[in-house]
Parts: structure tokens; sequence; C-alpha cells
């Protein structure tokens, strides 16, 4: 079925058991919003799948780009570059992530997916950035990987807001 | 306490339940017919087995309550006693005290039963106990004699007695490999959750199914034109396939069924309520039961529970006269409450109706005027009238009643009813009575759903909530009343609107560019609060039965929209409930 078609990307191939990682560094998985790398912990993300179909949501808040079919489960599926205040002309918007926590599952839209890197800690930088566009509660920092600059994002924590706080409503 | 005696306890207390249930519900029919001899045998048995399993299980406190409710009826079997309506009562009052003891045995297993000596002396005073002792000699009285022997001897026995009792039923089949036959349609508790599950799956599968009736049906195309390469379907593997679909069909079919419960639990709870108000108020009832068989989803049944019972306090409390007024305006001195569940095509209707004073047309459109409901200027007609009692706020009786005046009204039914998708219409007749009737979805899980599109987008509104679908062509939309558009409709003028605007109500940036329509084509008609209104749409497509998938938590506060569906093709959709999209202003006849 060509509805929800999983591109392979799954957290398996790269990270070991967790207590075989070599000490104090986490795999990420990068990928490209508006031509910027972003990366974000390979254990938020449950699937990476192309963008499929989606449905429109009547009155709400216009980065929820609608509802897509995750086999069989309706997913709200949120535009990643709009949510973080992220603006730019350029986008792709060809993959969405799936991101699960207890009380359901989100899909974020990305422009691609690059690779899934080793990270260690040490290297990453936590500054209080002036310049930063997107909320501080969803950034873990900024990472240098060879000669290039990753933002790290916690689309765990991004998704945890998201489902608790229209709830709420 | 051990694991297995908590074991043990739990599926006691499963078992105490369906006591209570058969208790009852013998008691509510010994009201009736006082001499029912099997009725009261039959209560007895429970009694016992009930007896006997809370002793097994070492709640003797319960065992000792049962032990003398016992000794009453078995004086009542042997005809020494007559049931009057009061030693009902007390069977009652002690079935409600184990029913909280059960329940709250189920939050703490070491629950102990605080007035137990009062309920023992409650039914003491229903016999003395010399005439007990007289009856209870135990060589005439297997039961009572039983129940005199110490525990540990009567648990032998009835561990003696289930083994033995196989062997002498089948003389000729020592061997023991005789499997017992299951009795029919026995339940099996299953999680819900579980089933959900299986429920999601099989949509799943039907969606899958129709890939693969596609695939196939267009390879055969392609091979007998020749224009296609493709994988040749035999006529074997053709035969496999249409089997596989029958297959599927049936899977589906019979998932679909699991959820659905019968309503009789539920209608049987109903004589208790009616007993106990027809008891408080003074009243002589008869509840008439009809269509206890037919079934529904296990959520609507659980909704539809709280809401009979309000509207049967309702008919008791307003509905139904005292006998004295009964008998001066021709009537007979027991009032009728009929309680009914019948099919319809895709929904279920169940209508409590009684042969009370009808609803007061008068009294009620004075109280909504003096509530400021409507303004006395509004020319209400008389369904307008009888939906305002559904109004928040609205209340015809001055004084607070134990029975119906508790601060909820008949609003708060009309929200559980609309919760589910259904909805609610009042006939009524001065002197003769009133009827309300539910028209539920039959299924929560599985509706058939009409696809509409409206501003380009495609939305599922389930079938059982259109009374009709108009052609908007032939019927055209007028402005000119100036109160908004009205479509005249076989002489009743009825407000129009639009579905994508009534769905797109808030402010907030639309995001979604819905291309605008330059006219709507068809109207959808509901019934609103016993009033008729139309949704107008682009497009109606088709229908087809879908499965309801629930949404995430962060959709689920969007005015209108109740669910997610995933069409035949596995586009996902959204699920409308057209009852709440009706603009809060628009019925009630409000200025």
């Amino acid at each position: 079925m060509s509805n929800s078609e999983d591109v392979g990307l799954q957290y398996s191939p790269v990270s070991k058991e967790p207590g075989e990682e070599a000490k104090g560094s986490l795999s990420y998985l990068t990928y490209k919003l508006g031509g910027e790398t972003y990366g974000t912990p390979l254990t938020h993300i449950s699937n990476v799948i192309k963008i499929p179909k989606l449905k429109p949501i009547p009155s709400i808040e216009s980065f929820f780009k609608g509802v897509m079919n995750l086999r069989g489960q309706i997913i709200s599926v949120i535009d990643l570059r709009e949510k973080m205040g992220i603006k730019t002309e350029h986008s792709e918007n060809t993959l969405v992530f799936i991101v699960r926590d207890e009380s359901g599952a989100l899909g974020f839209i990305v422009d691609s997916a690059e690779s899934v890197i080793s990270i260690q800690d040490n290297d990453i930088e936590r500054p209080i950035s002036a310049n930063l566009r997107i909320p501080t509660q969803y950034y873990l920092g900024i990472a240098k990987h060879e000669e290039s600059l990753i933002i790290i994002l916690n689309l765990q924590a991004l998704a945890a807001e998201l489902l608790k706080s229209t709830s709420s409503q | 306490m051990d694991d297995f005696e908590i074991e043990i306890k739990k599926i006691f207390l499963d078992e105490a339940q369906e006591l209570l249930d058969g208790v009852e519900k013998d008691c509510l029919a010994l009201v009736n017919d006082n001499k029912n001899i099997e009725g009261i045998e039959n209560i007895l048995r429970l009694a016992h087995t009930f007896k006997g399993s809370a002793r097994a299980v070492g709640l003797i406190e319960f065992s000792e309550i049962a032990h003398e409710l016992e000794n009453f009826l078995g004086l009542v079997s042997k005809g020494k006693l007559t049931v009057s309506k009061s030693s009902c009562s007390l069977l009652l009052e002690v079935v409600d005290a184990f029913r909280v003891a059960v329940g709250e045995l189920r939050k703490n297993i070491s629950y102990q039963i605080p007035n137990k000596l009062q309920i023992i002396e409650k039914i003491k005073k229903f016999y003395t106990p010399e005439l007990a002792s007289k009856i209870a000699d135990p060589a005439l009285d297997p039961i009572l004699a039983e129940a005199s022997q110490p525990k540990e001897e009567i648990i032998e026995k009835a561990f003696i007695e289930t083994v033995d009792s196989s062997p002498k039923e089948l003389p000729s089949n020592k061997s023991g490999d005789r499997v017992k036959a299951p009795r029919a349609d026995e339940p099996i508790k299953v999680s819900s959750q579980k089933l959900d599950r299986l429920i999601d799956l099989v949509g799943e599968l039907t969606v899958h199914r129709y890939f693969l009736m596609e695939t196939g049906t267009r390879r055969n195309e392609a091979d007998k034109s020749n224009l296609e390469q493709g994988v040749t379907l035999d006529s074997a593997s053709i035969g496999q396939r249409d089997y596989l679909d029958k297959i599927i069909t049936e899977i589906y079919d019979v998932s679909m069924a699991l959820r659905m419960t019968p309503i009789r639990p539920i209608f049987q709870r109903m004589q208790r309520t009616v007993w106990d108000l027809s008891v408080l108020k003074n009243k002589e009832i008869e509840l008439i039961l009809e269509g206890e068989e037919i079934e529904l989803d296990k959520t609507i049944i659980d909704k539809v529970g709280e809401t009979l019972i309000h509207l049967i306090r309702n008919a008791i409390d307003h509905g139904i006269e005292e006998s004295n007024k009964r008998v001066a305006v021709g009537k007979t001195p027991k009032g009728t409450i009929r309680l009914s569940a019948k099919l319809r095509e895709n929904c279920v209707v169940v209508a409590v109706s009684d042969d009370g004073n009808g609803l007061e047309k008068d009294r009620i459109l004075k109280v909504a005027i003096e509530r400021k409901l409507v303004s006395p200027k509004n020319n209400l007609t008389e369904a307008e009238i009888f939906a305002l009692i559904f109004e928040p706020g609205f209340s015809t009786q001055s004084e607070v009643t134990d029975v119906s005046g508790r601060g909820v009204g008949m609003d708060v039914v009309q929200q559980s009813v609309r919760s589910v998708g259904g909805s609610i219409e009042i006939e009524t007749k001065p002197h003769q009575g009133t009827r309300f009737s539910l028209t539920l979805p039959l299924n929560l899980s599985v509706i058939e759903g009409l696809v509409v599109q409206e501003f380009g987008t495609k939305y599922i509104v389930p079938l059982h909530q259109v009374l009709e679908i108009v052609d908007l062509q032939k019927h055209k939309v007028d402005d000119s009343f100036g109160k908004g558009r009205v479509l005249t409709l076989r002489g009743e003028v009825l407000p129009v609107f639009s579905l994508g605007k009534a769905l797109d109500h808030t402010n907030k940036a639309p995001k979604i560019k819905f291309t605008e329509h330059s006219e709507a084509f068809v109207g959808l008609s509901i019934l609103h609060s016993g009033k008729k209104v139309v949704f107008e749409v682009d497009e109606v497509l088709n229908h087809e039965p879908i499965v309801l998938k629930p949404l995430g938590v962060e959709l689920q506060n969007i005015r209108g929209i109740i669910a997610g569906a995933i069409l035949g093709n596995g586009d996902p959709i959204l699920v409308i409930n057209l009852q709440k999209l009706v603009p809060e202003r628009s019925v009630g006849g409000n200025v």
C-alpha cells in the first residue's frame, strides 16, 4: 500500500544496545529544515515515512497540516518549520517523522533526512543564544560535526507539549 | 493474605455480582406476583450459592448475612411466611448492602461489612427464630442442614458433591473423557482494549482486501487486452482470492459484532429504579419492557443507561399522576411506563413512554419566558415549545424534589445522547402521556457513513443523523426572511447553514485553502432539538460502512469532529457530528 510508506529509517541499524553505546554519546538523526541541518536523538523518532496524502483539519492552528493514515491509525501531521517559526523560501516537505508519546503519536514534516551520526555529549554546546528563533524548551544545543553545525531539537518534548496543551482547552 | 486467596476472592466478586443481579431480578418479579414459588426458590438457590461461595473464599460476614436470608427465604418457600412489599424492600436492601460491599472489596480486598449485625437483625425481624428452628429440621431440609454444619464440613461436602456429580449423571461414561458440552453462548470476558485493537486490524484487513481485489481486477483486464505486463492470475488464484474475500467479509462482520451487547441488563436495572421511586412517591406504576434482546455497542449502552434513569425519574415525578387523580380523569389507578427498543435501518430507537399527564405547553412556555429563554413575542410552534425543556437552566418543577430535581436537567440528557451521535424526540398529548424517543447509532466502531465533499475536502457524516438529502437546485435557498438563510421544503421553512463555514468557526488563521464554492448543490436535513435544520454541502459522493478511529488528544476539542476513519482506498477522512455544528442561537426561537 502506497499510503504510509516506510522509508526504512528505523533506529535499529546504527544505534547499538543502549549499554554498548560509547560512553557519553548518542545517535542522532540529522535532517534538513529550510536548508539548515537539524538533529534529533534517534530514540525520539519511531518511524520515518514518505509524506502521505493528508486530509486538512478544520479550525485548528495552521501548523497542523492534516491527518494521515499510519497503518490504520489516524495521526495528525505538523509542519515542523512552521511550528518552530523557521522562515524560509526553501522547502521540499518530503518526509514525515513519527514521534510517539504515551498519550498518542504525531507526525512532523521535514524537508529531507540526512544521516544517522553519533555525537559526543561534549561536542554539544548549549549557549544562551540570543538570535535563536526556536522556543528554547525544545532546543537541546548546537553540535559541531565534521565542520558543520547541527541544531539539536527535542522532538519528544515538542510532541508531549502538543499532545497535552490542546487537550486541556 | 496470599496471592491465591486474593485471586479466588476476586473470582468470587465477579460471581457475586451475577448472583446479586439474579436475586434482584427475581425480587422485582415477586413484587408483582408474591405467590411465585418458583421465583422464591430461585432466590433461595442463589442465596445458598452465594453463602457457600462466600464461605469458601473466607468471606464469613457475607455468608452469615446470606445464611439469615436463607432462613427467611426457606420459611417463605415452605409457605410459612408470605412475601409482602416490605419484605421485598428488605431483600433489595440486602442486595444493595452486598453490592456496596462487593464494590468496596474490589478496592480493598480486606474490607469488612460495617453494619453486618444491623442487617442480620433486620432480616430476623421478619421471622421468629422459633419458627425457623421448627422448620430447620436437618433431616427435612438439606439446605438448612448444611448451613448448620461447621464450615470445613460444608466445604468438604461441596467439593465431594461436585466431584461426585458427573459420574452420577453419566453412569455409562466412567472413563472421564467426555468433554462437557459448553453451555449455549457462554460469555467470556475480554479486555476492551484487545477488542478495539482487533477491530482496528480487521478494518485494516478490509482496506488491504480492497487493494488486492482492485489489483486482481486490473491485472485481469490488462491480461485480456494484452496492454500491460503483469502477473497473470489464473482461474485458481482468482478462486482463492474470491474465497479470501468471503472470509475477510465474515471476519469483519463477526468482529464488528463483538462489542455489541444486549440492552437487557440496562432495562432490567430500570425495574429497580421504578420500584424504588414508586415506593418513594407512593404511586402505583407498572413497567413494561419491550425489545430487551436488541444489541447496541457497549459504550452506547452505558451512556443510555444514565439517560434512561433520568427519563424514568421524570416520568414518575412529573408524568404519572397520583392514583386518585388518575381515577378522577377516568384512567386506571396504576400508571404504566413502557420502555422499548426497536431496530430501524441504521439505528436503534429506545423510547420511554408514560400514560401520565403529558407535557403542559402553556406552563413550559411561561417558565421559558420567565427564565428569559424565549421572548414572549416569539410565535413558537408546539414542537419548538416542547424543545425548550432541553434548554440549559430549564426546570418546571419549582421546588427541588428528591426524585428529579437534582440540578440535572433535560439538557444533560440531550448532551449525553448527542455525545454518541444520537438524537432525542418528544411526542406528547395532554392527559394521555409523553414519549421520549432516543435515536441511537447501533455501533460506535462501525457506522454507515455518507461521504460528502465541502470546500474541496471530503468528510464523513453518519448516515443515521441525516433525515433527508435535499436537491438544492430544485429547492431554492432564500435570504429573504432577514433571519439568515432558509429553505422552504414542503411548506416547512428550515434554516440553512454552510457545513464548511460551520466547521471553520474559529478566528484562527485558516491554513487550509478551501476552494470557495460558487453554489452548494445538496442539503442534508437533520433533527436538532426537535427542529429540522439543513446543512448545505457541495456534493454527496457515496455511502459506505466505515470503521471509526479515535483521534489523538490534540484533535479532541475541535467542534463537530468526532472521529477519524479510513476510506476504502486508504485515504484518511474526518467524521463529523452535524448535531454539534448547529449554531447555538439558531434553535429554540431565541431572539
